[in-house]
């Protein structure tokens, strides 16, 4: 279970509506500090391109996230990203994730996140020991503080 | 007394790097003789980075920027002692992809 802390789901839906303007998807990355291996605690909205069926970050997006991550030892423990419509995890989500280690997870927010500020509607998967995704039901791996 | 100057010969060439992987950080021995391919495999591992996903992280240089070629040999791209970064080229997701 990882622990969310207060503001961070309110943060990461302000990103993704500001963002997405209800006609693109959008990604927010969830980072916690190294030192605490459940926590997280903030949202980041890396610099991306999106349309509204995709979103994507390039090399250097990568390459921004990554170098930040190592400053400031902080990791990405969970991925978050909206659909249009309804939300699940597309053989896309699925392939080209940013963390390919167990216990990564990969949100979902249905309808551009546009709803309420919340976990209903959410699809939650997570890597498990073989590298593969399974699905899990939100409330069972992020406690919301 | 052969077999001990090989190994001495072999270990002057062990030298070591630092390679980030979302946010970890560990050292890892190389042969600068080797493909860098041997040392990404020696990472993807220690960092337990598993199934099929694994080859689309690479490595990258010290800028982050410049990708590490896996057929030419490490020591040949990268300096004793840099930081080097594991990670994928691009990142994607979406319903409609």
């Amino acid at each position: 279970m990882k622990r969310v802390a207060h503001g961070v789901l309110e943060q990461t839906f302000e990103h993704l509506r500001r963002c997405g303007e209800g006609r693109r998807e959008c990604v927010v990355f969830l980072t916690g500090p190294l030192e605490i291996p459940d926590l997280i605690d903030q949202a980041v909205h890396p610099s991306h391109r999106a349309s509204a069926g995709g979103y994507e970050l390039a090399s250097a997006g990568i390459a921004d996230i990554s170098t930040q991550l190592l400053a400031a030892r902080r990791t990405v423990r969970a991925q978050v990203h909206t659909h249009p419509g309804v939300a699940y995890h597309s053989p896309h989500d699925d392939e080209f994730a940013l963390v390919h280690t167990p216990g990564f997870l990969s949100l979902v927010i249905p309808r551009f996140a546009l709803g309420p500020v919340g976990l209903d509607g959410a699809f939650l998967a997570e890597r498990d020991r073989d590298g593969g995704w399974v699905a899990v039901p939100p409330d069972e791996r992020l406690e919301l503080c | 007394m052969a077999v001990q100057e090989q190994n001495q010969q072999e270990s002057t060439h062990k030298t070591a790097i630092l390679i980030a992987y979302n946010g970890m950080n560990a050292s890892f021995d190389y042969d600068p003789r080797q493909v860098a391919e041997v040392t990404r495999v020696h990472a993807l591992n220690h960092y337990d980075v598993k199934g099929p996903d694994r080859n689309q992280d690479f490595l990258f240089g010290p800028d982050n920027q410049t990708e590490i070629k896996d057929e030419v040999s490490i020591g040949s791209q990268v300096q004793p002692g840099s930081q080097l970064y594991l990670r994928p080229r691009s990142q994607s997701g979406g319903a409609g992809r």
